[in-house]
């Protein structure tokens, strides 16, 4: 776990991962940053710079995020990200640079974290379930995503059923799981005792009262 | 002929003859008439039957959309549009003076649909004036009526590609809602 230090109140910057662990890890580190500050609901903000390019201001607080970049160009494969965390108050005015919906950046880091693995904070057998929706008109997402929402917004499930559930795009289930989290929209289940499992129904029941509409639709509209 | 209906609820001004232009193949079958009302939504003309417009997803299936008038005062053909309905999208424009208790009126009103079927929330109109946040709008949800399974996007009405999300987000819900529950939850009755 990178070390999540604070400044001490005083407002300045203080660096997530040490000099010495600037290997190639990509977004890794500005994961969990997101993750630990969202966790414990710190009066944080974030510092994201992506190799060479523009940093981007995370403020989980205000559910924005301020930059220049506007994210057309996401750089999905740095070779490393600074990560600085620094203290916010509600007080303080809005950092300078225009503010940007932060859930299309915590998406695309969610997603371009961890190698296509899953972030270490969740579990492939753990039961989940989604809260909310991502606001799929302001992010890009494939029929997939959209599918694996619908799914886990309605059914308890863990990664591992997931995976058997969308064979065709297991291997992005991991990321858009890292995302969802990032996205504070995933909820963890206690476990269930042993007594209470019973077999998993197979996928294709999964299409009911509209007949399967949606890939018609899908079809239709070619998406 | 396989149909689906799937109906435009909201308040005055959503939105609501603006999405199904959006997602109609045909040229929209529109019921507008002179605005008298532009305290509630300051606008030149109201829909006062209904709208009507359609996909064609092949030679033996269509989905029917249909647009309810906002006005209270055409109460009884809510009622009348949503009998053969499969869900609805509930279109709130996010410059009404109280979006959410609009929102938590349309989901009492049409609840049966919900049940029957699925809903989903499209906030509209956020460039127009500044209501509350997405995440208000889903805590309010699930404060005020827990439980229920509801996609919240925000939209511009007039933009097919958000109204086929939203549409397309409904579906999607409507089926996984129908399927049999994981081996993690209580099976349904
Ligand atoms: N700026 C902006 N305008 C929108 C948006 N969505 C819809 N509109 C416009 O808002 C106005 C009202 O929309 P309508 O489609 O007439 O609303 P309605 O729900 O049919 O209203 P009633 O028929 O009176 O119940 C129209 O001029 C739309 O083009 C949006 O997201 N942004
Ligand atoms: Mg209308």
């Amino acid at each position: 776990m990178a070390d999540q230090s604070s400044s001490g109140g005083d407002g300045a910057m203080v660096t997530v991962a040490s000099p010495t662990d600037s290997v190639d890890n990509g977004w890794d580190d500005a994961a969990r940053a997101i993750y630990s500050v969202r966790k414990i609901a710190a009066p944080m903000g974030i510092v994201l710079q992506p190799d060479d390019r523009t940093p981007y201001l995370v403020d989980l607080h205000r559910k924005k995020f301020f930059s220049t970049d506007d994210l057309t160009d996401f750089p999905t494969h740095p070779v490393r990200v600074g990560v600085q965390t620094y203290v916010v108050s509600p007080d303080d005015q809005e950092p300078a640079g225009p503010a940007r919906n932060l859930e299309l950046l915590l998406w695309n880091v969610g997603r371009s974290s961890f190698h296509g693995g899953l972030a270490p904070w969740l579990s492939p057998t753990a039961p989940y379930r989604l809260t909310a929706w991502p606001d799929f008109t302001g992010v890009f997402h494939t029929t997939f995503h959209l599918r694996l929402t619908a799914h886990l917004a309605n059914h308890v499930t863990t990664v591992d059923d997931l995976v058997e559930l969308f064979p065709a795009d297991a291997d992005s289930v991991p990321g858009a799981m890292n995302a969802f989290s990032l996205l504070g929209i995933l909820e963890h289940l206690p476990a269930q005792p042993a007594a209470a499992v019973q077999p998993v129904e197979p996928a294709a029941d999964a299409e009911r009262s509209t007949g399967g509409l949606w890939s018609r639709l899908r079809d239709r509209w070619g998406f | 002929m396989a149909e689906h209906v799937v109906l435009f609820t909201g308040p005055m001004g959503a939105g609501k003859t603006a999405a199904i232009a959006s997602l109609s193949d045909i040229d929209p079958v529109r019921t507008e008439a002179a605005n008298t009302d532009r305290v509630t939504a300051d606008k030149a003309t109201t829909t006062v039957a209904l709208d009507y417009g359609e996909i064609t997803i092949g030679p033996d299936e269509k989905v029917r959309l249909y647009g309810i008038p906002g006005q209270t005062r055409f109460e009884f053909m809510w009622k009348v549009l949503m009998r053969r309905a499969v869900g609805m999208i509930l279109l709130v424009n996010n410059d009404n003076p109280d979006p959410i208790g609009q929102m938590l009126y349309f989901i009492d009103y049409f609840h049966e649909l919900y049940e029957r079927g699925g809903a989903v929330v499209a906030i509209s109109r956020s460039d127009v004036g500044l209501g509350p946040t997405r995440e208000e709008y889903y805590s309010a949800l699930a404060a005020a009526r827990p439980g229920l399974s509801i996609p919240i996007f925000s939209v511009d009405a007039r933009s097919p590609e958000q109204m086929k999300i939203a549409l397309f987000s409904l579906i999607l819900n409507i089926e996984s809602r129908a399927a049999v529950p994981s081996r993690y939850e209580e099976p349904r009755q």
